[in-house]
């Protein structure tokens, strides 16, 4: 999986491949480091093929993490397959999708 | 042409150089010749000098003509005689009185003999001794700085015109000291006393001195100072003898002046000579030299040919040179100007050929295709621009599909034409008739008719059915195909049926062959198998069947690279001369089966990444939710499992249009669907708990799925697909 952070008005994730149980471990190490400056973090999955439950998780803790922070998470641009996951486990209620 | 390599010798440099050997010749010539005739010039002027002090002496001895030297002859008894008399008497004054009385003895003989002179008196007699003591002083002087001894001026005369002068007369045949130890004359011999040489006995006396070898006689003024003037006045004249070997010794200082002028004066002939040569026809050749740099510098560029003039003013050959030089510019120019259009001309043929060749390309169907049934690579190299080769494959029905392969005779542009003909007479009759064999009797009949040529095409054309799994074919004397089958190599004998377009109404015949799942086969044009090394040897099928002998478990990508890797290998720097195609095409085995003994992660990743190399084809809407089941289930048995050993197998399979996965492990009996609660989020319940969310996403992906407990074998079955 590719992984592009981007800093500017908002914090951009682009990422590109799967997230899964092994690239979902990358996504939470390359964020592990990051200060968070920005008000608003967005995920865009434009390229992103398809998310399993390990990166639903990464995903959540995430926004945990950003909640502690005061910070808005955003999750962009998802294919067909991501929003059937997301629907299928309610995480489209928890995590804002644009 | 920058670089100038200079001559090693220049034509200035062999100018001057031909000029100093010339030169040299020449002056060597001039100086032996001159220095000879100096010397003929200055011996004739000594014998002018001898012939002038003859005829003084003859003037002044009163008109008499003879000559003194043959006088003198007459006197040698005489001489003799007194010489003898001085040898015999001690004292000098008897010497003299007996002398007197010999003359007078032989008075008349002497007085005759003496007639023409104006002798002062013989010596001894009393004249003499008169006019030795009236001239003493001037004898003292005169004989002292000229003679040895008053003896010695023998003869001694009185000029008749001018009294105060006197003619001595030294014989060469009497012993006589001339200029005080200057000259020493014998009978016979005359010697040069400043040079001493050897010891000579001259009879009473030895001298030491140096023998002449060549002698002229003359006169030599003897000189004395006038007391009064203090001038030098010739008082006498002395005949002597005179080398002439010292002429030419005279000679040398003049001889080397002449030498150092002669080299001065070629030097500076030679500096003249190579500048003249330089103006005159080196300036010319080095102008000649700078146009032909010119030219050559041009053809080397783009730019319009311009002719050059050297601009060689002189008329001589330089400019005859020069001038053909311009009419071959001219020519050359013409030539140019033809080549230029020529090259454009070409230029704008081999675009069109290079656009033609891309059509032709572009008409064959992709070098990569994949579907349910079949896995095609092919592989095209023309030998030129366009070629004759060609190859196809496509659908005649739903489980039907033709492949072809295809070689036109002859090369280039005609073969291209017939190539496209070939092609889609081929299809559309397959398209249009029921069997193989028709539709092949009616493509053959087709190339036949209207060709003129008489070009024919040799072509493999198969049928797969991949129900049957078999495959029917006409081999129309094509290079026969490769079928791999159970990693065994088999070539496809059978009919070798005439090619296509060479005879009306051929009888061919169709074979088949069983080509079942995982099967493929291998086709190729004779650019392979007949492609030739530096040797001559050709790489035949041998190397053909040994390739796919070693990349049979290969990918068809890699058979099909690692057979053109070998051929270039085996080719080296051979030129192609023929199209070389290939065309390798499998009968898809629709399951993918991987096995694992570890426990790691990473299988994950490995299990996804070759499910997509080898169902690249299915639509996303099945590859993406197969990535999540395969990361969902194996993560949980990873996860969960406790067995260290645990072993896993997977297995993909297309059924139709759906994709079965079916996960095999040796773990425990546990039916994840069974004990799974539904896990959902909404903003009351966002807690993250272990497990859950998977096997959820799973149930609402799945067409349908299902676990059992076999041979001590958990196994999930899932079933992706259109629900």
């Amino acid at each position: 999986m590719e992984i592009s952070i981007n800093h500017g008005t908002e914090l951009v994730v682009s990422l590109k491949g799967r997230l899964d149980t092994v690239t979902s471990v990358e996504f939470s190490e390359a964020l592990a480091n990051e200060s968070f400056k920005e008000d608003v973090v967005i995920i865009d999955m434009k390229e992103l093929e398809y998310i399993s439950s390990a990166g639903l998780r990464a995903l959540l803790a995430l926004k945990k993490t950003l909640a502690g922070l005061n910070k808005e998470l955003e999750i962009h641009n998802l294919n067909p397959v991501c929003q059937e996951v997301f629907k299928v486990t309610g995480f489209n209620n928890v995590l804002t999708v644009k | 042409m920058k670089e100038k390599k200079r001559a090693f010798f220049p034509i200035l440099l062999k100018v001057i150089l031909l000029g100093i050997i010339v030169s040299f010749i020449a002056s060597t010539v001039a100086i032996v010749v001159n220095y000879n005739n100096s010397i003929k010039k200055a011996k004739s002027d000594l014998s002018q000098s001898a012939n002038e002090a003859l005829e003084y002496a003859n003037t002044y001895f009163d008109g008499y003509s003879a000559s003194i030297a043959s006088k003198l002859a007459s006197y040698e008894y005489v001489k003799n005689y007194v010489y003898n008399s001085y040898k015999n008497n001690e004292n000098v004054r008897d010497a003299e009185v007996e002398n007197y009385k010999t003359f007078t003895e032989y008075e008349d003989v002497f007085k005759s003999a003496m007639a023409f002179f104006y002798p002062v008196g013989m010596p001894g007699s009393q004249e003499y001794f008169n006019f030795k003591s009236a001239y003493n002083d001037i004898n003292e002087v005169l004989l002292s700085a000229s003679f040895y001894s008053e003896q010695d001026a023998f003869y001694a005369f009185k000029d008749p015109d001018n009294p105060d002068r006197f003619i001595f007369l030294c014989d060469s045949r009497h012993n006589t000291s001339v200029g005080k130890n200057v000259y020493y004359h014998c009978p016979g011999s005359h010697y040069d006393l400043t040079k001493s040489d050897k010891i000579f006995d001259i009879g009473h006396s030895y001298i030491k001195g140096y023998k002449l070898s060549k002698y002229e006689t003359r006169f030599i003024e003897l000189k004395t100072t006038d007391a009064n003037t203090n001038e030098q006045v010739v008082v006498g004249y002395m005949f002597v003898a005179y080398e002439t070997s010292q002429v030419e010794a005279s000679f040398a200082p003049t001889l080397r002046n002449e030498i150092l002028i002669m080299v001065v004066s070629g030097l500076a002939i030679i500096a003249l000579y190579a500048v003249l040569s330089y103006f005159m026809f080196v300036k010319n050749i080095n102008k000649l030299n700078k146009a032909a740099v010119g030219i050559s510098n041009q053809l080397g560029s783009n730019q319009p040919f311009e002719v050059v003039n050297p601009g060689i003013t002189s008329h001589d050959e330089m400019k005859t040179l020069s001038d053909s030089f311009v009419a071959m510019e001219n020519q050359l120019s013409n030539y140019v100007d033809i080549i230029k259009a020529d090259a454009r001309e070409k230029e704008k043929i081999n675009a069109e050929l290079e656009i033609a060749s891309r059509i032709q390309l572009e008409a064959l169907p992709s070098r990569d295709f994949d579907d349910k049934n079949a896995s095609i690579r092919a592989f095209i190299k023309p030998a030129k621009e366009v070629g004759g080769d060609f190859y196809d494959y496509f659908y005649i029905s739903e489980n039907e599909m033709v492949i072809i392969i295809s070689d036109v005779s002859g090369k280039g542009v005609p073969a291209a034409l017939f190539m496209m003909k070939s092609k889609e007479l081929i299809k559309s009759m397959l398209h249009t008739h029921n069997d193989l064999i028709s539709a092949i009797k009616g493509v053959n009949n087709a190339l036949y008719h209207n060709n003129k040529e008489s070009l024919f095409v040799t072509t493999f054309i198969g049928i797969i059915n991949f129900n049957k799994n078999m495959i029917t074919y006409v081999n129309a004397g094509h290079e026969k195909p490769y079928i791999v089958s159970n990693n065994k190599v088999v070539k496809l004998e059978g009919e070798s049926n005439f090619v296509l377009g060479g005879i009306e109404d051929f009888d061919y015949k169709e074979e088949t062959h069983a080509f079942n799942k995982g099967d493929f086969i291998f086709l190729f044009t004779d650019g392979l198998n007949e492609s030739i090394n530096k040797e001559k040897e050709e790489f035949s099928y041998s190397r053909v069947e040994q390739t796919l002998e070693d990349n049979k478990s290969e990918s068809l990508s890699n058979i099909i690279l690692n057979m053109n890797k070998n051929l270039e290998k085996f080719v080296g720097k051979e030129e192609q001369f023929d199209d070389v195609t290939m065309l390798v095409v499998q009968n898809k085995d629709n399951g993918l089966h991987l096995s694992y003994d570890k426990k790691d992660y990473s299988i994950i990743t490995d299990i996804v990444n070759k499910f997509e190399q080898a169902f690249s084809y299915l639509p996303t809407e099945i590859k993406s939710p197969c990535g999540i089941v395969i990361d969902e289930l194996v993560n949980n048995l990873i996860s969960y499992e406790t067995r260290e050993d645990l072993k896993i197998d997977v297995d993909f399979k297309v059924v139709e249009d759906d994709l079965e996965i079916k996960i095999t492990s040796n773990g425990n009996d546990y039916d994840p669907f069974a004990n799974h609660k539904e896990k959902y989020l909404d903003k009351y319940h966002d807690e993250i708990e272990e497990g859950g969310f998977g096997l959820s996403i799973i149930k609402d992906l799945a067409k349908s799925y299902k676990y059992e407990y076999k041979n001590k074998h958990a196994i999930i079955t899932v079933v992706l697909g259109k629900k």
